[in-house]
Parts: C-alpha cells; structure tokens; sequence
C-alpha cells in the first residue's frame, strides 16, 4: 500500500492562524526597530564586529503545533551578537527538555480501543545564525529585530542503537526583542516564532527573559570574523 | 567493404572537396595576421562563468556548478547524479557534453552518461567555466554534444586548498516518527568534499587531489525501487573517492599537461531503459594529456588517453550482469602551419577501444584524420575543419566512414559582434560507454535490462546544425544577445519505448526495442541580457524557446520532446566588501510532459519554478570562506522525471579552504574580470 503524504502547501498558506498573527507582529516591530533607528541618518555605522554582546535567558513556549504528546520544559538560551553590515550578526545555543506523554498509537483493538504507549522524551539543542537590525546599542530602551536560521538536534531518550534515536531538522523564524539598560546591563524580553521544517510542521512561538553584557570584541574574534 | 560501400564513400570524398574548396574562396576573404593559431581563440559566448561567480555559488561538485549554468538542462534520477544536456537541443538522450580541462579533453563516458563526479576539477579549482553549443568531435573521434570549458590557474608557491558540503533536505518527520511509524526521513547529501595540494612556480605546477562524496537516498520512489533490487539491508547510499595527480608545464615553446586518477564509485546504476536501480561498483582508471610545441615553423599538438571501467554487482534480488568492463586508448597528434594568408593544421589519430563480458568482446581500432584550416584578423575570424573517422566492420558489417565537418565565421568588435557555425555530421561514432554499443555486442544484461539485440546494418545518422549567436554591448555594462539554433536529423537509431506504471510510480519496466531510420528538426531560440561589471551586481536573463518538428514521426516526437521546454532564467551575484558574496538565481520552465510514460504515469506535469540562494563569508582573513544556501526555496515537487525524486527545500552549507587567502576581497577582486576560456 504507497504511503499517502498530506498535500505541500506553502510556507505563508501551512502557518496556523495564530502563528502567523505572532510572526507578523515580529516582522512590525523588526520594522519599527528600523524606523526608530533616529541616529541612523547623522550617527556612523558602528564598526563590524567591534563589540559583543552576550545575552543568557530563559523562557518557555506558549503556543506550539507539532509536537502534540510532549510536554515542553524551560528553556535555556545563549545569544551572541555584533555589529555586521548596519545592523547585528547574531548567533544563538539553546536547550530544552520535552517530556513525552502517553499517545494514540493509532492501533485499535478487537475491543474498538485506540492503543497507547509512552513517547520518549526528547532533549533538543537549537543552534541559530542570522541578523538583524536595532535601533541603538547605547539607548536606554532598545528594539532589536531579525530573522534566524539552523538546525535543531533532537536526541530520545531511547537506548543507544534504536532507530530514529537522533534526528535533526533545520529551523527558521523571526526574533524581537525589547531591553531596557541597567547600569552595565540590560534586561530584556524576546518572542520568537520558529518553524522547523519537518513534515508535519513542527512550529512554536515563545517567550525569553534575560541579561545581556555587552563588552568590546577581544582581537581575535575580530580577526576570524573579517 | 562492398563495392556500393566504396563508390559512396568517393561520393562523399567528392563533395566534401568541392564544400572545402568553396569554403577556401570564403576565407581568402580576410586578411591574414599571423597571430596566435584560429584554435586558440574562442568568440564571446553569453554560457561563461568567472570565477567570482562560480565561488560565489557555493558548489562543491562539478554536476552542482553545471546545474547552475544558465544554457545547461539536466535531469536525474537521484537528484545528485546529474545527466547534462546542453541547451536542450539534443532532446533526451544526447551523448553528453565534452568537458575539457585546460584543453585536455576528459573523456569520462558511460552508459550514455559522462560521469562528471569521477573528473579530476571541483568548482573551487575554477578561474572560468563556459559553455560552446553545437556537435563536437573529441580527440579519438568521440562524439559530444556541445563542449564545457574549464580553466584553471596555475600555481605559484605551494598551496593547499579544499572544500565539503553537506545538504540536508528538510521534511524529515523527526519527532512525529515516534508517533506514525509510516514516516521516512528524506534525502540528504554529504559529506561532499575535495582536497589539493600542489606547488607551483607559474610554468610548473605539480599536483594531487582526491574528492569523495556521499548522498543518502531515501525518497519514497528511489528507496522504493531500491528495496525492490537490494537482496541486503542497504538504504541507497552512493559514495564516491576519485583520487588523482596532475603535472603542468607552460613554457614559451612548449606546454604540457598530464593528469591521471582513479575512481571508485559504489551505489546504484540507473537507466530508463532498464528501470531499476543497478546496485553496482564502478572502477575507473584513467589518464589523459596534451603536449603543444612550437618547432618553428610548424606547432606540434599531441593528445592522449586512457581509461579502463570495469563493473561489478552487489547483493540483489534479481539477476545482475556478470562484469562488464570498458578499455579504451587514443591518441592523436597535429601538425600546424602559418601559410601566411592561411593557417593549417592537419593531424592524424588513433582510438582502440574493447568491450567485453564474460567471453563477449567488442573490439575496435579506429583511425582517424583531421585537417582544419583558418584565417584570423583583429576581428574577425573563420575556420573550415573536417574530422573523418573510419569505423571497422564488426560481426559482419561492413567498414565506414564517418565524419563531422564545421564552418565557423565569427566576428568580434568593440561594441559587439557575431558567430556563425555551419556542421554536418553523418555517420556513427562508436564508443564503449554507449549503450548502442552494448547491445551490438550482445551483453548480458541478466534481470536488470531487457537488451534487444542490435543485429542489423548500423544505420547512418545525418545531422546538420546552423547556429547563429549576436551580441551588442549597451552603455552601463548590460550586453544583450540573441541566440538562434537549428538542428535537422536524419537515419537516427532511437530506442522505441513506452513505460506503463499501472500501480503508480515504480520501477518502470519499458518495453522497448530498437528503431531505425528517424528523423525531424529542432530548433531554439534564444533572447537574453546581461550586466558583466566587477564592481557591481552582476545579472544575467536570459529566454528561450524550443521547437519540435517530427513530421509525424512518432518515435522521434517522443525521444527528442521532454526537455525541449520553454525557460526563463534570471540570475544576479555580487561580491561586496568583507569577503561577503550572494548569488540567486530563479527560474521558470514552461509545463511538458514525459511522453514515453503510458497513462496515468504520462500526465501533464505542471511548470517549474525554481529558485536558489546562496551567502558567503570569508573568515580568519580570507583563508576560510563558509556559504549557506537555499536550494529549491519554493519547497515543493519538481515533475523532473516520474522515476526522480522528489525534489524539496534543502539547505547547503559549505566550507572552503585556502593557504592561498584565496577568498581575501582584495585576492578576489582581482579575478573579477570575465573571461571565455
């Protein structure tokens, strides 16, 4: 009997409703960041890769569709970004735990009863590029905003050697984040809207709290980057 | 030889004397300068790449980059083994392109297809790449459909350099695999990879490399079709490793290039004649060179090649045939003269060849002669060339002539210019890579092909091909050409088939036999713009339109339709400041159909559109350079072929290496400039 693959459909068209209303809102305010950007006309460009700025947060997901049968934990996320080409290169780590549920195998019984099993829980790193624009790097409140894209690793907690232990699929989506400085910091709050390209569709929409330090770039990382 | 035989090969001798003569007359026409030899030069044509874009792309195998090239049609099974055909006008089953390295021809055919991926070049290696249309003899009087020219810089102090990619086609199930077992990963590719190293002094240069690659298969009608043949648990994985050394000498007088490999290739075959997947281990050896030395008053030209192909099988489930093994030799030297008003040259060459299996052998020696004759000015420039080839009677058959004769008028100016190519070509071209071949020699195909014999009097084919190329220069650096391409043909042996897939997409199963005499007329037009500017974006658009006239000639209709589709193609590249370089290219080609395919696998398969994307970086002040790209960004099927994948969004990344800085802004800035090998 062929397998049967649900019909393609395109990237805007497969977006939930209430995804798309996230990613929209993201790429307005990406675009604010930009038109906010009042320095940009008299200030110069700040100097590719001549600061850092490291950014630790956690958050979690409110929304997803996909990953119906696990149940997602808090996220830990790591951000890196520098100045690159009028606005900021940005580099991303994060990860979190699932738990798995118990889930319809799909299997009836003689008795009319839809079998269940334990879904493995699932440990996943996200490992993200991509860039962005800002509206300052020194103003009090700043409004950052951009597209990432990577790969997410997926590893089940299966024994070692079972089929389907690892996998891995590319992600992609729109970031937006709002921060606000105290004294060497800045404490910010970012929403995200990522695809990752599986079929089904696995997408989530989520929330990160943090700090950021920003500091001068050391030597070297200049030097590898040009 | 009969004596009908005889009394038309004085026939055609007589001709072609009265043609040439007529053709002398013409070029008395332009006046002589006693420059470099006609042979050397090469016209503007609109299929050139530099190497700025071809870095650009981020490919790291040669059938990546030919699939880029504007004028190149491709198709394949696998998505990864590309089969090339020129511009289209060869319809389905041409003989492929001749690829040349640095004037070295790289003969590489088998089974009607060039194995680019055994080939001694990687993208990387490139400082141009272009593509010249139009029938063309190789050295050993092989046959190809149009040539890819590929040009290389030499060295200059050691240098090591490489490169490998890996591709990962999204709408892999990944955690809903836990939930419907059903679901398959799909396919991806790599590592893909080269490696060189190599020392130079800029008349010599001395150098090793080796490529490797891997894809994994996994798409629903390969890995379908695979399970079907495979007696092993096997996922149909291809791998590859193609090592090989190469010496250079470029000297005042004299230059010199040897290159020589092996290649070892363990995957599956593919052919729509047979329908399934051959799980195969292909072995090749080769060499090849080129000697060129100016003896005043005369230039000396020595060609040479090599190569040996040998088959082998693994597990299967149906009968695979017993080794099959291909070896090949030619070589060919030419003489060249400046007469003043005329420049000739006139060589002579010989190609052995044998095919055999288990007992069978198919032997051939096949001498040749060529003599062209040329005329060159600042701007203008003419050649009048004739390659004869005689082919030996076998089981039977009679001996005969063929040949391959070309006019070429071109003219190159300031702001514009145009080439005229004039060839005929009639009579077979045998080689042991084609499956013509195979099936005079009566091998066993075993379960995998029904091979209907080929007993019966070659036929012998006629071609004639006009093309026609106009280009003018505007202001801003935009050139816009026009392209014209006509091809009649006559007595074609094509094979006769018809695929029927009742079940749905599968192994195909044609049923076929072998047809002879067929005929009809091609034709291509094509219109396009280009923007060629160093320190800006660079574009090029180009349309192109096809046409197929069978005269109700049904078997011809349905070999040389199919890729003869309406294209348009818009391509844009740009290296910035900071090592930064993107190219995108999109495409659209018109809808079409696969007419051998019976109902409900012949259906009309809707238009393609594609597009690409790639972004570069150079790192740690120009010795890396990593790339990103988006491959098939429209994320959905492409009708390519009913046995071919499913072709879906698929990411690349790529990293490059080199102790050269070779992807500094300033190194690249420097080898901008366009150039037509």
């Amino acid at each position: 009997m062929p397998i049967t693959r649900p019909p393609r459909s395109s990237l805007a068209r497969s977006l939930s409703r209430p995804v798309r209303k996230v990613v929209l809102t993201i790429l307005t305010l990406i675009l604010m960041a930009s038109a906010t950007d009042s320095r940009a006309q008299t200030a110069p460009r700040e100097e590719a890769f001549s600061t850092l700025r490291l950014g630790l947060g956690s958050g979690a997901v409110f929304r997803q569709r996909g990953m119906q049968g696990w149940t997602p934990g808090v996220e830990t996320r790591l951000t890196v970004d520098t100045p690159y080409a009028g606005g900021r290169l940005r580099f991303d780590g994060a990860y979190r735990a699932w738990t798995g549920d118990d889930a319809a195998t799909g299997i009836t019984g003689r008795d009319g009863t839809v079998s269940t099993a334990d879904l493995p829980d699932v440990r996943t790193v996200d490992v993200l590029a991509g860039w962005g624009l800002s509206n300052a790097t020194n103003a009090p409140i700043s409004l950052d905003g951009g597209l990432l894209l990577g790969n997410r690793f997926m590893l089940f907690d299966l024994p070692t050697g079972t089929p389907a232990r690892f996998e891995s699929e590319m992600l992609v989506g729109p970031w937006v984040r709002v921060g606000r400085a105290i004294g060497p910091m800045r404490v910010f709050a970012e929403a995200r809207a990522l695809r990752v390209l599986t079929r089904p569709r696995w997408e989530t929409v989520g929330l990160t709290g943090g700090i950021a330090l920003e500091a001068d770039s050391p030597r070297w990382i200049r030097w590898v980057l040009r | 030889m009969t004596g009908h035989g005889k009394h038309t090969d004085r026939v055609r001798l007589r001709t072609a004397l009265l043609t040439y003569a007529f053709f002398l007359g013409v070029m008395t026409a332009f006046p002589a300068t006693g420059q470099e030899s006609p042979a050397e030069q090469a016209s503007w044509t609109p299929w050139a790449m530099n190497a700025s874009e071809i870095q650009s792309t981020g490919a790291v195998r040669l059938s990546e980059l030919f699939r880029m090239m504007p004028a190149v049609e491709t198709w394949s099974p696998d998505r990864y083994t590309q089969r090339f055909l020129g511009t289209g006008i060869g319809g389905m089953h041409p003989a492929g392109p001749a690829v040349y390295l640095d004037g070295v021809a790289l003969p590489a055919l088998f089974l009607d297809r060039v194995l680019t991926e055994s080939l001694p070049v990687s993208p990387g290696d490139l400082e141009a790449v272009a593509w010249l249309p139009g029938v063309h003899v190789m050295p050993g009087g092989r046959l190809s459909e149009g040539r890819m020219m590929l040009r290389t810089p030499m060295l200059r102090g050691w240098e090591a350099s490489g490169a490998m990619a890996v591709i990962n086609e999204t709408g892999d199930p990944g955690p809903a695999k836990h939930t419907d077992a059903r679901l398959e990963n799909v396919d991806r590719s790599g590592p893909a990879s080269w490696l060189r190293a190599g020392w130079g002094n800029g008349r010599w240069m001395v150098q090793a490399g080796l490529q490797t690659d891997l894809h994994h298969l996994t798409d629903d009608r390969i890995s379908g079709r695979v399970r079907r043949t495979y007696a092993e648990i096997a996922q149909p994985v291809v791998t590859q490793f193609s090592p090989f050394v190469r010496i250079r000498y470029e000297g005042h007088r004299w230059q010199g290039h040897l290159l020589s490999g092996h290649s070892r290739r363990k995957g599956f075959t593919f052919h729509e004649s047979a329908g399934w997947e051959w799980p195969s281990r292909l072995r090749r050896s080769w060499a090849a060179g080129r000697l060129a030395g100016r003896l005043d008053p005369v230039r000396v030209v020595l060609d040479i090649d090599a190569s040996r192909l040998e088959t082998g099988v693994r597990p299967a489930f149906i009968d695979l045939p017993p080794t099959i093994s291909t070896q090949e030799a030619s070589g060919k030297v030419s003489v060249e003269a400046d007469a003043g008003w005329l420049e000739v040259r006139a060589g002579v060459g010989v190609r052995t060849s044998e095919l055999s299996q288990a007992g069978l052998e198919l032997t051939r020696t096949m001498p040749s002669a060529h003599l062209r004759l040329g005329r060159a000015s600042p701007r203008w420039r003419t050649h009048l060339s004739v390659e004869i080839l005689h082919v030996p009677g076998v089981r039977g058959r009679d001996a005969s002539l063929s040949s391959h004769s070309e006019w070429v008028l071109a003219h190159d100016g300031p702001d514009g210019g145009f080439h005229l190519d004039l060839g005929y070509l009639q009579g077979p071209f045998p080689e042991p890579g084609l499956l013509t071949e195979w099936a005079q020699a009566g091998l066993d195909m075993a379960g995998w092909m029904s091979l209907p014999a080929l007993d019966e009097q070659l036929s012998s084919p006629r071609s004639l091909d006009l093309g026609v190329t106009g280009y003018r220069a505007f202001t801003g650096n935009w050139t816009g050409w026009v392209e014209g391409r006509l091809r009649w043909m006559d007595g074609q042996l094509f094979p006769d088939r018809t695929i029927n897939q009742p079940f749905g997409i599968g192994p195909m199963l044609p049923v076929w036999e072998w047809s002879s005499p067929h005929s009809g007329w091609l034709f291509s037009r094509s219109l396009g713009v280009q923007r060629l500017d160093p320190e800006a974006i660079v574009w090029r658009a180009f349309l192109q339109f096809h046409h197929v006239s069978s005269e109700g000639d049904d078997v011809f209709f349905r070999h040389q339709t199919g890729f003869p589709r309406h294209r348009l193609w818009i391509s844009a590249s740009e290296e910035r400041d900071g090592g930064v370089s993107w190219t995108v290219r999109a495409g659209y080609l018109s809808e079409w159909t696969w007419p051998e395919y019976l109902e409900p696998a012949r259906r009309s398969v809707p238009a393609d559109i594609v597009l690409d994307a790639t972004v570069g970086k150079s790192l740690f002040s120009g010795y890396i350079k990593t790339f990103v790209s988006l491959l098939n960004l429209p994320d959905r099927a492409l009708g390519v072929h009913p046995a071919g994948v499913e072709e879906q969004l698929a990411i690349r990344l790529t990293l490059s290496f080199s102790s050269e800085r070779r992807f500094s802004s300033s190194h690249s800035a420097g080898r901008t400039e366009h150039q037509t090998p």
